[in-house]
């Protein structure tokens, strides 16, 4: 599945989401040039701002619809095979190999909220792993 | 005791129609008992392989930017590799964290022990299992490894969390298998009470 259609089904999930809770979401037409990975800064605030939102209904003991509110949005598609995909998100996540650093898959799009995390992990604890099999 | 943690090599967002039901995160783990003749990962076994290594609220913090998605339509997170059940103990502590409202799901080959499929059994929502094939020769030359481990825990997990939570991957392997030798084993595995099955062929990069 290519990026802008990843976008657009996430556009609508956004969408019903708000619909469903009776949020105001204005959706502008997106302007992005380039290559699309399904989200970007500007779907990223659309999201934490449907978050505020329901926070603020549910502080106010309203009712929030949420769960399986788009279920049918994503049921009824069929992806790309799941190896070839799953061997697509390991290169993606060694491409800055040979400098030594390990990158997000999502490139410039940040995964997280950095602020939420703690430093050590943002720095990336990235050693050789010993075959330390735990269970 | 050590917090578990989960050697990740792999994290990506905003998955569809890949790992089961509405939008997923998976999270790849380093460690594999197989060495498979066409294995896409080969990071996920070598040892001078870089992971991160995350404990169960770290990878939380990370995944749950998806949270709106994956209530909204029934997602959550997928743990792949590499094989994932080698981190029972993770998975376990990761569904405490995240609680029940995410679905989780387990790519595995299943041939762990079986203590490490007993952990998870009351936290996992779906396995999807690559059986490979159910002759056991063909599984050795294919994976260089025995196949009775992952035999028993399938029907283990058959029985103890019931068909509808197993999807059973049945390759088809070039070089390995024909396509006799896969239905043959679909037919097995539906005896053995298997209800859910994805064939296919394996992707060859030479």
């Amino acid at each position: 599945m290519n990026g802008k259609k990843k976008c657009k089904i996430l556009k609508e999930i956004r969408a019903q989401i708000a619909q469903a809770n009776d949020i105001s979401l204005v959706v502008n037409e997106c302007t992005h040039k380039g290559e699309c990975r399904g989200t970007c800064p500007r779907c990223e605030a659309e999201v934490r701002y449907l978050e505020q939102e329901l926070e603020k209904r549910r502080q106010l003991g309203k009712r929030i619809a949420l769960a399986g509110v788009s279920v049918g949005v994503t049921v009824a598609l069929s992806g790309c095979s799941v190896l070839e995909d799953m061997a697509w998100s390991v290169r993606e996540m060694f491409r800055g190999r040979d400098d030594g650093d390990i990158i997000d898959v999502m490139g410039d799009v940040p995964m997280y909220d950095p602020t939420e995390l703690p430093e050590e992990f943002l720095m990336g604890e990235v050693e050789a792993l010993p075959p330390d099999f735990e269970g | 005791m050590n917090a578990p943690v989960f050697p990740l090599i792999g994290f990506e967002r905003l998955r569809m129609a890949i790992d089961g039901r509405g939008v997923t995160t998976l999270a790849a783990a380093w460690g594999c008992p197989l060495r498979c003749r066409y294995c896409l990962n080969p990071q996920s076994w070598r040892e001078d392989t870089l992971v991160r290594r995350v404990t169960p609220e770290e990878l939380y913090a990370m995944a749950r930017v998806d949270d709106l998605y994956f209530r909204a339509t029934g997602g959550g997170v997928t743990f792949g590799g590499g094989e994932p059940l080698l981190r029972a103990q993770f998975i376990r502590a990761f569904r405490g964290v995240c609680g029940r409202d995410w679905h989780l799901t387990v790519e595995t080959c299943l041939n762990v022990p079986e203590e490490n499929v007993r952990a998870v059994l009351g936290q996992v929502d779906e396995f999807v299992v690559d059986i490979k094939d159910t002759d056991g020769e063909i599984y050795r030359r294919y994976t260089g490894a025995d196949s009775a481990q992952a035999r028993s825990n399938l029907a283990l997990l058959l029985r103890e969390a019931g068909p509808e939570r197993v999807v059973v991957r049945v390759p088809a392997i070039p070089g390995y298998n024909t396509p006799e030798d896969q239905e043959r084993s679909r037919e097995r595995l539906a005896a053995l009470g298997a209800r859910r099955f994805d064939l296919f062929p394996y992707i060859v990069r030479e």
